[in-house]
């Protein structure tokens, strides 16, 4: 057996010593302010990168975003959603910016992880003094920034991940641009019940709170459409890629209709086991993010004909809603070069609703009219959307509405996410909204049709 | 004690220390001001939590040579330990970060026992496996009331004591950098005893020759459970003070690759040196800015897609320092040390180097001859 040394001991006595400078000095006791962001006020804030003005100027704002851009996720996610960002503000600086102040993206990067994230999201705020966020990506990221931005009273708007966390209870600093993990589940659902009643619903959904939401959205959606399904769940990690066994399993608990809560990687690996390692021809319902190009390659065009999936927003070949067009003609111009997909679209997207706010707050930029003027937001039509948003000072969710579309056609050319059916607004919380009194010059803004 | 006194190191080591002591105040100074800022002093105490937790991993890797991919898990598990005695057991912060490392540390120890029938790759598959199963140990039912499932466990975000904003015109960043600075301090000063003491020079030992080391009477077993221990206990430290800044933790907060990361830091940095460990924190600290900063002034990046390259340009320059530094930042400082006149010292990262298998055998053996 070892002695300790004589030093050992000396240092773990310092450490006693800076423990009890701890406690004498109060330590984390002293609580206070933090999360008081509701009811149309910002909180206290002292420091770089508070104030109603930060990054605010009479030609120009600077918007930030957290978006993975040095990872796995990067060429997937991050780089089509920034440079569908970037192109639409191009667009709207190319045409004199929002009350002569042109829109000034910043692209942080979040490596889709935590401690990543933090220190982007200090950075953009306190070094690069950003006004506002848009479009931060991944749940797992946010969530390492989201009480950080809020106790400074950043902006934090157009979230892109669908946790409820965000909007529930309501900050007035933040809202969510994508649709409800748990209502989207609960849409599928409803649509697998009526279709599927009295057989074995199989789920497959990714072990963190994306998938538990979806999950428990998918048996509320079956409650909801009056049917009795008996069911069985299988998790996988999001570390893991290959998910053959979870379906083997499910094929082996009797499933005979899937619910998937997961990742495109998953989904496309998940869908072509079924198929071909398998042979089972087991229909599938699969979760919004997946209803992408993408999905269909890695799964086979043949293997996934006749999946079902939902999705908030327009296809982005879908030309003859006038929106699209305008984002593929912006697309061309501005993004040369750059595939058009559902992604890219969904940037887009996000980049027109922060100029719908920057239009509506008017000439006088500070961080508390910008938010109220978010709140006020009513029967919004973005590009790519498919139902009217409104917002209030209760309802901070973007997107509510859903359409189903279903995978068809068997070659990269022919294929898509074909929509159908009514578009669901069920889950739109503002019902009805005035519709508030636009700003002087407000009409002489530039934003695409 | 006056001759001690009067040494040029002590000057270095003074001046070094009012630097640190000083830095979260400098830009508030004229020049200073325009390249620090609290966001630098943030940055100032990640680096201070990644010195604890590399420290520990040389202890492990550069000393006592074993291989551990998995160090993130540690990291976790202390996070995870201190949340749940701040929110749920409502200890002060100080207890929480102690009694993390400490049992960090004895879950460590205990988990070395593998490490006992294990070595080389065979170990370093082992401890991948821990990075992998861990979050799904964190989400399992039976105990996501304590860790808080697939959600993670949020505590009150910290705040600078009265006492000393009041006094000192503290801020909360200025705070915690003092903190977790004041612990980087002391560990390195507990690895740099243990390194110079008898369990450090059987660690090495054991890393050189483990039939040697037994021979002169090293309990191998416990020794090796025993470096696993305490680089556990440097990563329960480090995780629980990143809580204590990052006031939140989640079951993928510490990804492998995060994990994998953590060891080339330290190759980097130079195995089996204090000094190495400090220069691997500082690497993993400015890693991002520096491929960022590369990016953003790189003549026709945008041409290239640089932007979505920012992954292959990282690697481009870990593959460049290995063959410019091979022994690491540390082990290169020395060489060229040893190269003086004043005679060279028996040079133990060859001999490492060799074991790790970077280099043929043949010139490691001549590099260490």
């Amino acid at each position: 057996m070892f002695k300790p040394s004589r030093l050992v001991l000396l240092v773990f006595a310092a450490f006693m010593v800076f423990g009890l400078s701890f406690v004498a000095c109060g330590g984390n006791d002293d609580e206070g302010g933090g999360g008081g962001g509701g009811g149309g006020k910002l909180p206290v804030c002292e420091g770089p990168g508070c104030g109603e003005t930060v990054g605010v100027t009479d030609t120009s704002v600077k918007i930030g975003t957290l978006l993975p851009m040095s990872n796995t996720t990067a060429t997937a996610w991050g780089v089509p959603l920034s440079q569908g960002m970037k192109a639409y503000f191009d667009y709207i600086n190319d045409n004199g910016g929002i009350y002569g102040r042109k829109l000034e993206l910043v692209v942080g990067d979040s490596q889709y992880t935590g401690p990543v994230a933090s220190e982007t999201a200090k950075k953009l705020t306190e070094q690069d003094k950003v006004f506002a966020f848009m479009g931060n990506l991944g749940t797992e990221a946010e969530l390492a920034v989201y009480t950080y931005l809020e106790e400074h009273g950043v902006p934090d708007m157009l979230i892109l991940t669908g946790d409820k966390t965000w909007v529930d209870p309501v900050a007035f600093s933040r809202s969510r641009f994508l649709v409800d993990y748990e209502v989207e589940g609960r849409i599928l659902g409803k649509a697998i019940g009526e279709k599927y009643d009295g057989k074995k619903l199989g789920i497959l959904a990714q072990n963190d709170t994306f998938g538990k939401d979806g999950e428990a959205g998918l048996k509320l959606g079956i409650e909801d459409a009056g049917a009795t399904m008996e069911t069985t769940t299988q998790y996988y990690d999001a570390t893991q890629t290959d998910v053959t066994a979870q379906m083997q399993r499910l094929k082996a608990d009797g499933a005979e209709v899937i619910g998937f809560y997961g990742m495109p990687a998953q989904a496309s690996g998940g869908i072509a086991a079924a198929r071909t390692t398998l042979s089972w021809d087991v229909p599938f319902y699969i979760t919004g993010v997946n209803a992408a190009q993408i999905v269909g390659a890695l799964a086979g065009w043949e293997n996934i004909q006749g999946t079902i999936s939902v999705s908030f927003g327009h296809q982005s070949n879908e030309t003859e809603v006038p929106g699209v067009q305008a984002y593929q003609d912006i697309s061309a111009k501005y993004s040369p070069g750059t595939q058009t997909n559902s992604i890219n679209l969904t940037g887009y997207s996000v980049a027109a609703a922060m100029v719908a706010v920057l239009i509506q707050t008017g000439p006088d930029l500070t961080r508390t009219n910008f938010l109220n003027a978010a709140e006020s937001i009513c029967k919004y039509e973005g590009q790519g959307t498919i139902a009217p948003i409104s917002m209030s000072p209760t309802d901070h969710a973007w997107n509510e509405a859903e359409v189903f579309v279903e995978a068809t056609g068997t070659t990269a050319d022919t294929f898509s996410w074909k929509p159908f059916g009514e578009v669901i607004t069920q889950y739109e919380t503002t019902k009805d909204c005035k519709a508030p009194t636009a700003p002087a010059d407000a009409d002489k803004q530039p934003h695409a049709k | 004690m006056v001759r001690v006194l009067l040494r040029p190191r002590t000057f270095v080591m003074a001046a070094g220390l009012a630097v640190l002591i000083a830095f979260p105040y400098l830009y508030r100074l004229p020049f200073f001001d325009n390249y620090l800022s609290d966001f630098r002093t943030f940055q100032a105490t990640r680096f201070a939590i990644w010195i604890i937790v590399l420290m520990g991993l040389n202890l492990l890797t550069g000393y006592s040579g074993q291989i551990s991919l998995g160090h993130a898990a540690f990291v976790a598990v202390g996070a995870y330990i201190a949340a749940i005695l701040m929110k749920d057991a409502g200890l002060p912060v100080f207890a929480a970060v102690l009694a993390a490392a400490l049992l960090t540390g004895l879950l460590g120890f205990l988990i070395g026992a593998p490490a006992l029938r294990l070595s080389g790759p065979y170990l370093a598959i082992a401890t991948l496996a821990l990075i992998i199963v861990l979050p799904q140990i964190l989400k399992h039912p039976s105990i996501d009331q304590w860790t808080g499932g697939v959600s993670g466990i949020r505590i009150s975000s910290p705040r600078v004591p009265a006492s000393m904003h009041n006094n000192l015109d503290m801020n909360t960043d200025q705070w915690l950098y003092y903190n977790c600075m004041l612990a980087a301090l002391i560990m390195t000063a507990m690895a740099w005893s243990v390194t110079r003491s008898r369990l450090g020079r059987a660690f090495i030992a054991l890393r050189d020759s483990e039939i040697g080391a037994q021979q002169m009477g090293i309990n191998v077993s416990l020794y090796k459970m025993t470096a696993f221990g305490l680089s556990s206990l440097y990563a329960g430290a480090g995780g629980a003070l990143y809580l204590y800044q990052q006031y939140y933790v989640g079951p993928t907060s510490f990804d492998i690759t995060f994990s994998l990361t953590l060891l080339i830091m330290i190759v980097l940095g130079g195995l089996a040196s204090i000094s190495g460990a400090v220069f691997a924190a500082l690497i993993f600290t400015v890693k991002d800015d520096l491929t960022n900063f590369i990016v953003a002034h790189i003549p026709f990046g945008e041409k290239i897609g640089i932007e979505s390259s920012r992954g292959a340009l990282f690697g481009l320059l870990l593959i460049v320092s290995i063959i410019f530094t091979p022994r690491g930042i540390a082990g290169n400082l020395r060489k060229q040390k040893e190269a003086r006149p004043g005679g060279p010292r028996k040079s133990r990262i060859a001999a490492l180097v060799n074991k790790i298998g970077l280099f043929s055998r043949k010139e490691a053996q001549a590099s260490s001859d």
